[in-house]
């Protein structure tokens, strides 16, 4: 009988294409470059309109080049398919778009501090800083609303150009920090720019992972914003609070958001919250992780920044397949409803690469 | 005196045969640079996570890991990562990706080439079965984890009884 190939093998084979060198290398000599791609398209089935989609999802090379032990800078593009104008008073325009994701250069000499200046992800949504934009490193098929980017309909500013500071401080608490000040949004939601209308920004992050329960991280951060829009200026105070638990099969994940706007006496409070649950099954079904998301946002109504963006009250459940090093498949069933929108059932299918 | 040296043969092989295996345990060991030290248990864990990525001294941890195929590699992604290997691959790609760390983890089978990585790379750190030591290499010291050296009670990588 021959022998059955083990899928285990497979995730080391991605481990050892990811390490730059051998065994019969000592130390690492600079420079040192990498690149790497992921990508994603997606088939949906909607049982309301009984009809079918493919949508080309997204392109995510990125590279990184490391000068020295303490220098390094990584850049990194997003090709993804937009719609715009689809609201009722505009049919819906589809183009394909380019955007610069991240760019900036790195400077650490331990752990305690990382210095970070450039294009930077903002930290406020913890998805978005764990996770980044790749579909394959996700385990549900869909980024929660409160982490989508602006050009996809997303209320939170992912991304400040600026400088950001960040490090583990020592001992059993596994405390986090990070700081950040830079521009932030400018005369619309997917302006970040450091020319033109650009809006001072400063964010401050704080996570524990204690090590007395070993998988568990709690934390939260503040985002402070001057948006420069073109019926005034706001005030924005955004906070969020995330926790996960990550141990053995099991992957639980929260976060809660909630986006202050001041525009004179006005008030707009826009909110969201997700959780995520799956488990990895085990033995020969180990490649497998059925997820369960939860996914809500409630948009604040007659805010003119924040136009076109719909609630989201959403679930949806199904599984991962790990079939390969560089493919991953996920089928899942979501119920989704907007606000004054009939409700709507999808299956869908996702495939995901990384090369 | 010929019936006394038989039982006496018979005790000691009785003895031999009720005294317990030898236990393996999954122990760490630094590379050439490193004298032996002592870590926790979390703090191994984050090091294999990506959290960590430095040594106190401020360079950079090279790391190298087993497959989940082999004993070692085993308890180590039960034990110390905490994970499925196929969660600690994707993991490793996300720590990569946010620029977090230099290297993924080298993937190393055999106990011989881990022998040779941590010769050969004085900022390294790998694991290996305390059966999996050369005895003779007395240079090398595997970390003293918890408080607690390999071998000891409460130490907290004993391999599982087969």
């Amino acid at each position: 009988m021959s022998p059955r190939r083990r899928f285990p093998k497979l995730p080391a084979a991605v481990l050892a294409a990811l390490a730059v060198s051998g065994i019969a290398a000592a130390q690492q000599s600079y420079p040192t470059f990498r690149v790497a791609v992921f990508g994603d398209a997606n088939l949906g089935y909607s049982t309301r309109a009984h009809s079918t989609e493919l949508e080309l999802g997204e392109l995510d090379p990125y590279a990184q080049v490391r000068f020295s032990e303490d220098w390094s800078a990584i850049a990194e593009a997003l090709f993804q398919r937009i719609e715009r104008g689809s609201s009722a008073d505009q049919p819906g325009k589809h183009s394909v778009e380019l955007d610069l994701e991240r760019l900036f250069v790195s400077w650490s000499r331990s752990d305690a501090l990382k210095l970070q200046v450039g294009e930077v992800n903002s930290g406020i949504v913890e998805w978005n800083e764990r996770e980044q934009a790749p579909r394959f490193l996700q385990t549900p098929v869909d980024v929660p609303s409160m982490a989508l980017r602006p050009e996809q309909g997303g209320a939170w500013p992912l991304h400040l150009v600026g400088a950001w500071a960040s490090g583990n401080v020592p001992g059993t608490a596994g405390l986090r920090y990070g700081a950040g000040i830079g521009a932030g949004r400018g005369r619309s939601r997917e302006d970040v720019t450091l020319t033109g209308a650009a809006s001072p920004a400063a964010l401050a992050s704080l996570s524990f992972s204690p090590a007395a329960v070993t998988g568990w991280t709690i934390g939260g951060a503040a985002l402070f914003d001057r948006i420069p829009a073109p019926e005034g200026t706001y005030r924005e105070i955004d906070e969020t609070l995330s926790t996960s638990f990550v141990r053995g099969p099991l992957e639980l994940r929260g976060e809660w958001g909630r986006m202050e706007h001041r525009l004179s006496s006005e008030t707009h409070v826009t909110t969201g919250w997700y959780a995520l649950l799956s488990w990895r099954l085990a033995g020969s079904l180990e490649s497998l992780r059925p997820f369960l998301l939860v996914d809500r946002l409630d948009v604040a109504g007659g805010e003119p920044y924040l136009a076109g963006i719909a609630d989201q009250r959403a679930w949806s459940a199904g599984v991962r397949w790990d079939a390969s090093p560089h493919l991953v498949l996920k089928v899942d069933y979501q119920s989704q409803r907007a606000r004054a929108a009939e409700e709507e059932r999808r299956a869908r299918l996702q495939v995901a690469v990384a090369f | 005196m010929p019936r006394r040296i038989i039982a006496v043969l018979l005790l000691a092989g009785a003895a031999r045969a009720a005294a317990p295996p030898p236990k393996d345990e999954l122990v760490f060991v630094a590379g050439t640079a490193r004298p032996p030290a002592a870590i926790s248990s979390s703090d191994l864990r984050r090091i294999y996570l990506g959290r960590t990525t430095r040594w106190p001294d401020g360079r950079r941890i090279v790391l190298a890991v087993r497959p989940a195929a082999t004993a070692a590699g085993r308890i180590f992604y039960d034990r110390v990562a905490g994970m499925s290997e196929i969660d600690f691959s994707r993991l490793w790609l996300g720590v990569l990706f946010r620029g977090d760390a230099e290297t993924a983890p080298r993937v190393i089978r055999d106990a011989a080439d881990v022998r040779r990585f941590l010769d050969r790379t004085p900022d390294g750190l790998a694991f290996l079965l305390s059966s999996e030591l050369d005895p003779r290499d007395s240079a090398r010291r595997p970390l003293h984890i918890d408080g607690r050296d390999p071998g000891t009670a409460g130490y907290p990588y004993l391999a599982p009884v087969p």
